[in-house]
């Protein structure tokens, strides 16, 4: 009970302490006409609302945010997102979630709660249930935001948005004309050589991108390279043809190939019972993405998208070729009497090909997998100021069936400058393939007094049902003026269904051509539990030149029927400073903390970033940025290998 | 924790005092009032270094935004200064009027008015620039646009750039 008198008491002082909800930072007199009139909001409700209304814990890291950061990637930009628990495992992986369940996955995969879209395409991976954050990689100068909603989204986004989504955003091709040529040089990320150029025919506006690049490796205990640097070529394309009469049409396809080091152990079910190599995986990804919007006069809009993916991930003990082929139609109706109606359906297909591996199948190996859905949302307008969201997605998977995912959201304007929200939902995360149907050797034992070697395996479970969550959320948010903003949310997470982990009695047997004694691991549904937590951010305009933003986290999963272990920090915090020198001289700071995780043996870290950023002319830049700076090397998370302090320097040039 | 979550819902239940647009709508719009002064060709805007004065006229939706943005900022070497204005005679000198007025007659009194002292009347009411105003900011959801009154500008003594004619959604060029 004291730990929620606790949570309650730091609940009410920040509720009392409260200044502002979002004042969001992207300088707006910096756009150039095009760009504000393409200025809007979509996650929280597949809709455009302005953030501030959103009925749900919603945070935007903008263009400017990525580019002050002087964040390297996708995920590392997440760090400035309070609630999101995320940890470089190793030079490649990360492992990132929302509210907890990093470590949930048995097959040593992260995040299975997590969705993520790239312009509408999911890039949560039904195979293993994660996302591989290491072949997520964009030219970050083409992301115009990314929106994190905290929190379920299945009432839009459908299965496997429990915990939350990310959508991530690309700009217009409209938005990013004429040429761009960028290098790097640095300590962990060796070196990166990009270049973007757009130009317009007509109506339409066209960009064409390619990067390379090398990264070095992360470290072992005692310092030494732990043989895990990767490289990456990529290319891609984005075009916009916009009229108002036949609305606008997009398409954008990317391609990469990403060359991975590993230190590669296989257990092995014959002497020496276990296989150390160093492989390179080459890893591809690449997708087509096609969007038909059309607005009409009366204020309804239509939307058709279409996307392929193909991803070939050789990656030993869990490889596979997945591809995706998905339709979505979305229809949102003119404000009418009753509210503001948006109606879709959409359709998947995967096709599944997953690697034999000696001591790994998966039966069977190739899965043909369709999900049909179905979705409405209406928001009303009740008591004259307050909106009522009430929404509802049906899917059929060939997994487990029908899934249904109703939400009831509520946003209240006290005034101006104070809001509340809550909201009431329920989500599902259906069950992986290698759940469901893995056959694995983790681990091998040499046999004890010439008897039979002792085999590890993991046993999938075809009869494996949905997880599900019902979330209760609440939020506040503060604005009074433009000098401090304060947006703060908690929640209380009932978990059912969890699939977790139990050992069955050993038996022998003829696995895989040799006969072991098997000591079985079987996935059930069955855990459930509950987790609570809450998140702050506010943020604070010193003076004309310099802001605070500091971040929050609290998180407490520890009230589980069977011993699920603790795989996220209780306490998380960030403060960033940021400060324009001179319009041409902007300098950024960063200091994050992360708690300790007792259960996986790892302990608090912090980690200082620091980017500068210099202009001498409109079109010339250079930065130079450190990250990590506190340590020589730190490790993030359990079974990682620690990271370097690292320096880099970049120049980009326009023209 | 039991008693908690209930309690936290009781919150919400909170009386409306009352309720207004929230401010990322009017930093938008403000942001497009900076564009505007840069495509607005200024034939005369007084000796070196004098302010360029913008005037908010009951326009209280924007609070503050367009102070943020804009001030301290400089066109052609004139620094911008923004001040809130209440009455009609205070428009004169003023070269950018921001009006939160919705009337068709209120606003074309302004029109005559700005016509008299050369000063572009900018709006966000429903058909501004058509009733006399020389740009209307719309709403047209997902994003904010334009409308831009070529006679009204003419009148005003300022020719509006060709991109900004280009860009806006529609262009009244008849009385």
């Amino acid at each position: 009970m004291s730990i929620q008198k606790v949570v309650a008491v730091i609940l009410a002082a920040w509720t009392a302490s409260c200044v502002i909800a979002q004042q969001r930072g992207k300088d707006l007199s910096e756009m150039s006409i095009e760009e504000l009139m393409k200025i809007e909001v979509t996650s929280a409700s597949k809709k455009t609302q302005p953030l501030n209304t959103a009925p749900a814990a919603i945070t935007v890291i903008t263009h400017d945010d990525i580019k002050r950061s002087g964040a390297r990637s996708l995920a590392e930009a997440l760090r400035l997102v309070p609630g999101i628990q995320i940890a470089r495992t190793t030079q490649n992986y990360y492992a990132i979630t929302a509210r907890g369940f990093n470590n949930a996955n048995f097959d040593g995969s992260f995040g299975n709660k997590l969705l993520v879209l790239i312009d509408g395409r999911s890039i949560y991976i039904p195979y293993t249930s994660t996302v591989y954050w290491e072949v997520a990689d964009l030219l970050l100068e083409d992301v115009d935001r990314i929106e994190v909603i905290r929190g379920p989204g299945g009432s839009l986004y459908g299965a496997n948005a429990v915990n939350g989504v990310i959508n991530i955003i690309t700009r217009s091709a409209a938005a990013t004309q004429g040429g761009l040529l960028i290098g790097s040089a640095g300590t962990l990320e060796l070196e990166r050589e990009a270049f973007r150029y757009g130009w317009k025919q007509g109506d339409a506006a066209f960009r064409i991108f390619g990067k390379h690049g090398n990264d070095g490796d992360s470290r072992l205990d005692d310092g030494s390279r732990a043989g895990d640097g990767r490289n990456l070529n990529e290319l891609g394309f984005r075009s916009d043809i916009s009229d108002s009469k036949h609305g606008s049409l997009m398409f954008q396809g990317n391609y990469g190939r990403f060359g991975i080091n590993e230190s590669d152990v296989t257990p092995i079910l014959t002497p020496p019972y276990q296989s150390i190599d160093a492989v390179k995986d080459m890893i591809t990804a690449s997708s087509l993405v096609g969007r038909w919007q059309l607005d009409d006069k009366a204020g309804g809009q239509t939307a058709i998208q279409a996307y392929y993916d193909l991803l070939d991930y050789p990656y030993t003990n869990s490889g596979s070729k997945t591809t995706t082929w998905d339709l979505d139609f979305q229809r949102q109706f003119p404000q009418s009497k009753f509210g503001s109606l948006i109606v879709g359906m959409g359709y998947r297909f995967v096709d599944n090909d997953s690697m034999q591996e000696p001591t790994q199948e998966l039966l069977p190996p190739r899965r043909r997998d369709t999900t049909f859905s179905l979705f409405a949302q209406n928001q009303s307008t009740v008591n004259k100021v307050d909106t009522l969201t009430l929404g509802l997605k049906v899917e059929h998977n060939t997994y487990t069936g029908f899934e249904y995912q109703p939400s009831v959201r509520y946003f209240h304007p006290v005034d101006a400058s104070h809001s509340w929200w809550g909201a009431v939902s329920r989500a599902v995360r259906t069950p992986s393939q290698t759940e469901l149907n893995d056959h694995l050797v983790t681990a091998v034992d040499p046999p004890v007094n010439s008897g039979l070697p002792t085999a590890y395996e993991s046993i999938g479970n075809p009869n494996l049902v949905s997880e599900h969550l019902i979330a209760n959320e609440i939020g506040y948010r503060m604005q009074a003026g433009d000098r401090i903003s304060l947006d703060v949310t908690a929640f209380y997470n009932i978990y059912t269904d969890l699939i977790y982990m139990v050992q069955g009695d050993p038996y022998t047997s003829i696995e895989f051509g040799t006969p072991v004694t098997v000591i079985p691991t079987y996935l059930r549904n069955g855990e459930h539990g509950n987790v609570f937590g809450g998140e702050l951010e506010t943020k604070l305009k010193l003076n004309r030149r310099s802001r605070l933003t500091f971040g929050y986290s609290y998180l407490c999963q520890d009230h589980f029927s069977k011993d699920t272990s603790i795989d996220s920090p209780r306490h998380q915090a960030f403060l960033r400073f940021s400060n324009d020198f001179h319009h041409k001289l902007k300098l950024d700071a960063m200091l994050y903390w992360y708690g300790d995780i007792p259960s996986l043996g790892v302990t608090s870290y912090e980690k200082l970033d620091v980017h500068l950023s210099w202009k001498p002319d409109e079109f010339t830049e250079a930065s130079l940025g450190g990250q990590d700076l506190l340590h020589r090397q730190s490790l993030q998370f359990a079974n990682s290998y620690a990271i370097p302090r690292s320096i880099y320097f970049q120049l980009s040039r326009r023209f | 924790m039991k008693l908690l979550v209930p309690l936290m819902f009781l919150a919400l239940a909170t009386p409306a005092v009352h309720a207004e647009a929230f401010d990322r709508e009017h930093q938008i719009k403000a942001a497009f009032i900076g564009q505007f002064v840069k495509f607005i060709e200024w034939p005369d805007l007084g000796p070196a270094k004098s302010n360029f004065v913008i005037g908010i006229y009951r326009a209280d939706s924007f609070g503050s935004s367009i102070e943020d943005a804009l001030a301290g900022k400089v066109v052609a070497g004139h620094p911008i200064v923004v001040e809130h204005i209440h009455s009609d005679a205070e428009i004169r000198h003023c070269r950018l009027v921001v009006s939160g007025c919705g009337s068709e007659e209120r606003i074309a009194s302004l029109s005559k008015l700005g016509a008299a002292t050369h000063t572009v009347l900018v709006g966000e009411t429903e058909d501004f620039a058509k009733f006399g105003g020389v740009i209307g900011l719309v709403v047209v959801p997902p994003n904010v646009r334009f409308e831009v009154n070529l006679v009204a500008a003419r009148r005003a003594g300022v020719a509006v750039s060709s991109k900004l004619l280009s860009l806006a959604k529609v262009v009244y060029k008849e009385p």
